[in-house]
């Protein structure tokens, strides 16, 4: 026996456009959410300066990841603030990887 | 000596429900998977199954040697639920632990319980196997077994040969390894007696219906995880629906959308995981969700905030979410689990009471004219005697009271392994007038009426000229007197300048981001936090020490870790924007402090 019920709700629909991989834009995008997560204001937040020097922890470090997933439909690992330790270098990543995900003959990830 | 019947094992409730409902799901496991949640079932056949073929090869890869625990290394994952009932199904103490597959603290905690429990086996899964038999050898015990279970490994063969085992109650079932520091681990010795007390002292308290369907993301391997939403469960024959801490962290609306689609009835978390539902679930995302079903969420493991319960409550309003749903409770390893909670079909209690009476240990009504705390009681203990005490003189206190938690019943645990010593002062404490067999918990509280509230722990208490002050009362003043300070960004302790061997407070506050950080402006919060605690709790020239957000260190489940601040502080090793510090604080040469607080296992570790 399932215990799945029928009043499990369907997954969401895609009701947000796709952002395109523009590193400036996700730039401007992931500096708001990483300085929403960190309780400072965006202009506090400077693209080169690692997260670390902010004082990030472990909850905010996985809710920015959760953060990317969610807007970006795009499954990153847990650890990608500290395997990308700047707001640029973050954007950078996710601009390939939307990039590659943009090319048709590959498979996104 | 009349006989003690044996006590019902958790062998004997998952072999029941294999008979009687041998198809329901005993577990289902949501694994994040791709950007969507793929849904892990275990039927109480399978469960049952897997346990017996574990348990057989456990027996056959260690005979003669049956008395060592065997340690659990599992990701988040029902595989390790089927190695956990195993080790029950062989008649061995199981010891649950965290999957060591980062360096770092993790590791660090895990080896030290190897050393510590005398570890006879290990199980794994087969990913892991070689790089743990590996680590096995590295740290010297080559003898301990490690064998790798999972979906492909627990044969139906083996399962065959499974005979049951004899238990008795005084049988240590597990060691719960969530206490103590990562250099000095402590297992708590929980029998087959002490679980099944609980498991009834749960039931009963929670009123559990058979076959409830529970849910959470805590980490099985801690004890609310473990005891609470997982073999509670197994215990009235019903489902526990879990997900990884991470798979919360990342998306708090996935614990809600949980309880929506399983139709959960009974869930827990620390004050933590509540406070990021309000802070992160978007309107979209609760939308539609439907909570009326949820009859018990735990809100314990670390202290409750009467504002976070009603801003739950009034967020998730439009969902059907009863408020009387959400139940403070007060629990700890050493009695298993549960120790009191409040009625779950009643609002919780909450009492304001007078701070300066709370500083002399009494709780007494609130006054217009004076400054209050509100407490947030964790309701009446359930098969637990509690008595309040007073630490010192271990003069048992009368209600109204605030003193040491002692606690004494079924459910306390049979002591810490291997140590002997801490266990007798520990666990066989006895009080002034000579009643024996009390555990002391370290956590201070108060009864009034039979209802428990919990103020806090000795060990981070301030006392100032034979006041007892609560470092979270200081921390709460201070952030609610003004709007640069950050809530729950701040930590309070006190230093000893050895000069004079007098304790100095000192106060280290986050600022909120948009706070002027201009050198006179901080210079005159520095100042308004003196006057305030000076003219609030009569402390003369406390050190102000003002810091940017994220300074604080908190364990994942939210705790302040004010014994860790504390050693920054002395070691000089805090970003400072701005202090104000009190002459003998100032002149107090740099120390070594005591071990950092143990963080309590909790949530995913950095």
């Amino acid at each position: 026996m399932s215990i799945a019920p029928e009043t499990r709700t369907a997954p969401r629909a895609l009701d947000r456009p796709l952002p395109h991989g523009n590193a400036c834009d996700l730039e401007v995008w992931l500096t708001e959410r990483v300085a929403f997560h960190l309780h400072r204001t965006p202009d506090e937040i400077d693209p080169d300066t690692p997260l670390a020097d902010y004082g990030i922890d472990s909850v905010a470090a996985i809710s920015i990841c959760g953060e990317i997933e969610e807007h970006h439909r795009l499954a990153v690992a847990p650890t990608i603030a500290y395997d990308f330790p700047t707001v640029h270098e973050i954007a950078g990543h996710l601009a390939e990887r939307l990039a590659d995900r943009a090319k048709p003959d590959e498979v996104s990830t | 000596m009349p006989h003690q019947p044996d006590p019902r094992t958790l062998t004997d409730a998952v072999r029941n429900g294999a008979d009687r409902h041998p198809d329901r799901a005993a577990f289902v496991y949501l694994h994040e998977d791709g950007l969507g949640m793929r849904a892990e079932e275990l039927s109480y056949a399978e469960l049952d199954l897997r346990a017996r073929a574990v348990a057989t090869r456990l027996r056959h890869a260690s005979k003669g040697d049956a008395t060592r625990p065997v340690l659990l290394l599992y990701p988040p994952t029902l595989d390790f639920v089927t190695a956990f009932l195993g080790c029950f199904y062989a008649g061995r103490t199981a010891i649950p632990a965290p999957l060591p597959d980062e360096p770092g603290e993790r590791l660090a905690r895990v080896s030290g319980i190897l050393r510590d429990a005398d570890v006879g086996a290990v199980l794994t899964l087969p990913q892991y196997r070689q790089a743990i038999g590996a680590w096995l050898v590295a740290s010297g015990e080559q003898d301990v077994v490690c064998l790798s279970t999972g979906a492909d490994e627990d044969d139906g063969a083996d399962a065959d040969l499974w005979t049951a085992p004899r238990l008795r109650g005084t049988d240590t079932a597990f060691l719960q390894y969530s206490s103590g520091s990562t250099s000095e681990p402590k297992g708590v010795m929980v029998t087959h007696a002490n679980l099944a007390a609980n498991q009834e002292a749960i039931r009963s308290a929670m009123k559990t219906p058979q076959g409830v369907v529970a849910g959470s993301w805590l980490p099985l391997y801690h004890d609310m995880g473990l005891i609470g939403m997982t073999l509670q469960p197994l215990w009235v024959g019903g489902t526990s629906v879990q997900m990884s801490p991470i798979s919360f962290i990342k998306q708090p609306a996935r614990w809600l959308r949980m309880i929506h689609d399983y139709r959960v009835e009974g869930t827990a978390s620390p004050n933590f995981g509540y406070e990021l539902c309000v802070r992160r679930v978007s309107e979209e995302q609760s939308a539609g969700l439907d909570l009326s079903c949820l009859r018990v969420a735990l809100n314990g493991a670390e202290p409750v905030r009467a504002d976070t319960l009603r801003a739950f409550v009034r967020r998730f309003a439009d969902t059907g979410l009863r408020p009387e749903a959400l139940l403070p409770c007060y629990g700890l390893a050493e009695n298993t689990l549960l120790v009191s909670a409040s009625d779950p079909d009643a609002p919780h209690l909450e009492l304001t009471v007078d701070a300066q009476a709370l500083e002399r240990d009494e709780l007494r009504p609130a006054r217009t004219d004076r400054p209050s705390r509100t407490l947030v009681g964790c309701g009446r203990a359930t098969d637990t005697e509690v008595l309040i005490v007073d630490p010192m003189t271990r003069r048992v206190l009368p209600a109204g009271q605030v003193g040491e938690i002692w606690l004494r019943g079924p459910s306390v645990a049979a002591g810490y392994w291997n140590r002997s010593e801490l266990t007798a002062e520990t666990f066989r404490a006895v009080t002034a007038d000579g009643r024996t067999g009390y555990f002391r918990t370290g956590d201070l509280g108060s009864l009034l009426d039979e209802e428990l509230y919990v103020t806090g722990r000795i060990k981070e208490m301030l006392i100032q000229h034979g006041r007892n002050l609560y470092p979270q009362d200081i921390e709460q003043a201070v952030q609610e007197s003004g709007e640069s300070f950050r809530r729950g960004g701040g930590a309070v302790f006190s230093v000893t300048d050895e000069a004079s061997d007098r304790a100095h407070v000192v106060v280290v506050q986050e600022l909120r981001a948009r706070a002027n950080v201009n050198e006179e402006s901080l210079a005159h919060l520095a100042a308004s936090v003196q006057a305030l605690l000076s003219r609030q709790f009569q402390l003369p020239a406390v050190s102000v020490v003002l810091v940017r957000p994220g300074v604080i260190r908190k364990t994942t489940s939210g705790k302040t870790q004010r014994t860790l601040m504390r050693r920054l502080f002395a070691d000089g090793a805090l970003p400072v924007l701005h202090q104000r510090l009190a002459p003998a604080v100032a002149a107090r040469p740099p120390a070594t402090d005591p071990a950092p607080e143990p963080t309590t296992a909790g949530s995913p570790r950095r």
